[in-house]
């Protein structure tokens, strides 16, 4: 095991996915908060950087649905940070 | 001497488990632990390889770097 606590590798994808489970706790939408719950979770495990929602269907409980709209946030973050100009491969 | 610190370098301090000859519920243990599901057997084998050789890559570099 390493001795120190590694960065985490995924911050974009953690960050969404929080943000979602707010906004469905928010929404009072309790299966749809633990179906984020639980992805948050096995993300939580992976110490791999995954490059899109697509790659993240490999893990425990990344369904079609979460894994479709992971991508397609990362899509509109891409537009935008390319917009500002600004280096986009801040989740790898 | 100097081949014997380039060893002390080079050789990772930990070796990594023989997953090609683990069987399949001992692959699924291992990479439930990382958050992964069931695969294909030699998909798991390749991504537990792959996760092995990344962790300890990256812990080596950064104490070194550290250092």
């Amino acid at each position: 095991m390493p001795k120190r606590r590694q960065e985490f590798p995924n911050p974009l994808f953690r960050r969404w996915l929080e943000e979602w489970r707010d906004q469905a706790a928010e929404r009072g939408r309790f299966r749809l908060q633990r179906a984020y719950e639980r992805a948050l979770s096995s993300l939580h495990k992976y110490p791999l950087p995954l490059r899109s929602g697509r790659e993240a269907r490999i893990l425990q409980y990344f369904g079609e649905h979460i894994c479709r709209q992971l991508d397609e946030q990362l899509e509109k973050h891409r537009f935008t940070q390319e917009d500002l100009a600004a280096p986009t491969a801040s989740w790898s | 001497f100097c081949q014997e610190r380039e060893a002390l370098c080079t050789t990772p301090p930990t070796p990594m488990p023989s997953y090609s000859i683990m069987e399949t519920p001992v692959l699924k243990k291992e990479l439930s632990r990382f958050g992964v599901r069931t695969l294909p057997k030699q998909q798991m084998v390749l991504k537990l390889k792959e996760i092995f050789q990344y962790t300890h890559q990256r812990s080596d570099s950064r104490d070194a770097a550290a250092s």
